[in-house]
């Protein structure tokens, strides 16, 4: 038989390349590169055609509602997996840090460096291997973040990026001026978005035009005391949930609660904190709200992309979402970058592989052009079923 | 025995230096042989073919990495028997590997005037620039011939990352080879 002139010429190649072939170590064979935590333990009814969060942002809504939709269910599983010391980001390695006496916690967010201030110094962050079970330690620059008292939150910098960091310690403010004293929610959220009475499909929801009146009359409430109160509940009372997100603060997606009744509550800061502003007050922002917003379609905590995996390379997959298109060719392929671990180690430990179907949730957008998916942050394998059938990808 | 001692019982010509040869590199040739040729016999003979083939050589062949030079002349000798033995001797692998290797360069499209030292040469320069683990594993699988199930479990891989891996890094070379201009 004829042996190809290249196989010839790969004898010619460097010894030392050869070499280090032949010492690679060979590590024990089937030893897991990962524990799987309580594996599947629930399949999660996800989403139904028509409120699904296939990114409708790129679609005509009343396409969606015309049949050009199969009538789908998607079912993903929910995994938990301890991930080796290496397959983990940088933000998911350290998650605490002590400076000056106070004991930080990574709010797994990132804050652009303009949102920093000044440079407080070079501080040892700690990080646990819970597969291993050994603690980790290294050194990363402390910033201060612009507006807010370091003592609630600091900025770290972590491969170049800065992570939020919150005062892991329950020390909550005596009044909401103390709170806006610490930090000035008015400069680092902007209230886009509130619902009525609830925060679900079925509750109605609102885009507000501008936020400025809300925040005066909240800082013109600064004596409102601090109530501690573990058993208040937004349950059974009239009240608009205001949509929280903020870089600096590091939150995305926590909620604000003004109730008729009088009371602000927000878990943007963890623990519940709940201040007694007068009924005065929560008819004035409620009022304005109402006066000054649209209605809008309900939008899912994290947008999603749910398809099948068409193609994977070492920079990208492509996912294509026509298996849930009655017309396939209405559907599209998303490019997902994998350039972010969270992502890319579920490729490379082969936990999804090429034809996989798959829902994918990102905090980014989706790219018009080239649908590129910005800010994946987590992917699963999914199950769609139509009419009782569970779609197979081919 | 180090390398350098087995040299030199080459250079005394101590027929020691093939003893030792064998203790030290007998299983790595024989699974480049075996790799190459699915026999066991003509592995093994191939094998003792090679130690012949390091004595002759040595000297005055003076071999800088005694492991590639001994790797190196089994892996030649398997090529030639498998060619002289024909096409029915080969294993699924190896056929895989061969045309994934044409594939890369097919022989129609050698540039004229190409020898193969040069190719090899150019492969060297390209696996240098790529990550250690890529490198590696691309000579696993084209120099000595194993099996992508035996690569991903020599560096705790799944297979498809390996397979993943492979198919890039000879996408990679082939549009490295076509812009060196070996490839027409």
């Amino acid at each position: 038989m004829k042996i190809p002139k290249i196989a010839r010429a790969l004898e010619h190649i460097d010894e030392d390349t050869v070499a280090a072939a032949t010492k690679t170590h060979t590590k024990t064979a089937g030893k897991p590169k990962f524990k799987w935590v309580a594996i599947a333990a629930c399949m999660a009814l996800l989403l139904v055609a028509g409120s699904i969060t296939v990114p409708l942002l790129i679609k005509n809504k009343a396409e969606t509602e015309d049949g050009l939709y199969k009538d789908f269910t998607v079912r993903t599983e929910e995994l938990a997996i301890l991930w080796p010391w290496e397959d983990l980001s940088i933000y998911e390695k350290y998650s605490q840090i002590e400076v000056d006496g106070i004991k930080y916690e990574s709010r797994g967010s990132v804050a652009a460096e303009s949102l920093t201030d000044k440079y407080l110094g070079t501080y040892t962050a700690t990080g646990f291997d819970e597969l291993t079970e050994t603690s980790h330690t290294a050194d990363f620059e402390v910033y201060s973040l612009k507006d807010i008292d370091k003592s609630q939150l600091v900025a770290v910098k972590l491969d170049g990026s800065f992570c939020v960091f919150k005062n892991g310690k329950y020390t909550p403010p005596r009044s909401l001026g103390e709170l806006f004293e610490a930090i000035p929610m008015e400069k680092h959220i902007e209230l886009k978005r509130f619902s009525e009475n609830g925060d679900g499909p079925d509750n109605a929801h609102f885009a507000l035009n501008d936020d400025g009146y809300i925040w005066q009359v909240l800082k013109d409430c600064g004596s409102a005391v601090f109530v501690e109160d573990e058993e208040w509940s937004a349950v059974g009372r009239d009240y608009l949930g205001f949509s929280l997100s903020s870089d600096a603060i590091g939150i995305y997606k926590r909620a604000m609660y003004i109730t008729a009744d009088g009371y602000l509550w927000t878990n943007a800061f963890d623990w519940g904190y709940i201040f007694n502003i007068g009924k005065d007050a929560a008819s004035k922002i409620i009022k304005y709200a109402k006066e000054n917003s649209v209605k809008v379609a309900y939008e899912p905590f994290m947008n999603s992309v749910v398809g099948a995996i068409v193609e994977i390379t070492e920079e990208y997959i492509l996912v294509d979402d026509s298996v849930l298109y009655n017309e396939p060719k209405n559907g599209r392929t998303y490019k997902v970058p994998l350039d972010s671990i969270v992502i890319s180690r579920y490729i490379n430990g082969g936990i999804i592989e090429k034809g996989d179907i798959v829902k994918l949730e990102y905090r980014g957008k989706i790219d018009r052009e080239s649908s590129v998916v910005s800010c994946p942050v987590s992917i699963s394998k999914a199950t769609i079923t139509v009419n009782g059938e569970t779609l197979v990808f081919e | 025995m180090d390398d350098t001692r087995i040299i030199e019982l080459y250079f005394k010509r101590d027929e020691q230096a093939i003893k030792e040869t064998e203790l030290k590199y007998g299983r790595l040739c024989y699974s480049i042989s075996y790799n190459i040729l699915n026999n066991r016999e003509d592995a093994e003979e191939c094998v003792n073919d090679t130690y012949i083939g390091a004595w002759n050589a040595i000297p005055p062949a003076k071999p800088n990495n005694f492991t590639a030079f001994v790797c190196r002349i089994a892996r030649n000798l398997a090529l030639k028997r498998l060619e002289f033995l024909g096409r029915d001797k080969r294993s699924q692998n190896m056929t895989v590997s061969l045309e994934e290797l044409a594939e890369v360069l097919p022989d129609e499209r050698y540039a004229p005037d190409t020898s193969d030292k040069a190719v090899g040469k150019l492969i060297s320069k390209f696996l240098g620039k790529q990550k250690e683990y890529v490198r590696n594993i691309f000579v696993r699988r084209y120099y000595f011939f194993d099996t992508v199930a035996e690569i991903a479990q020599r560096y705790s891989f799944t297979e498809s990352k390996v397979k993943n891996i492979l198919f890039f890094t000879r996408k990679k070379l082939k549009d490295y080879l076509i812009k060196e201009g070996v490839e027409i």
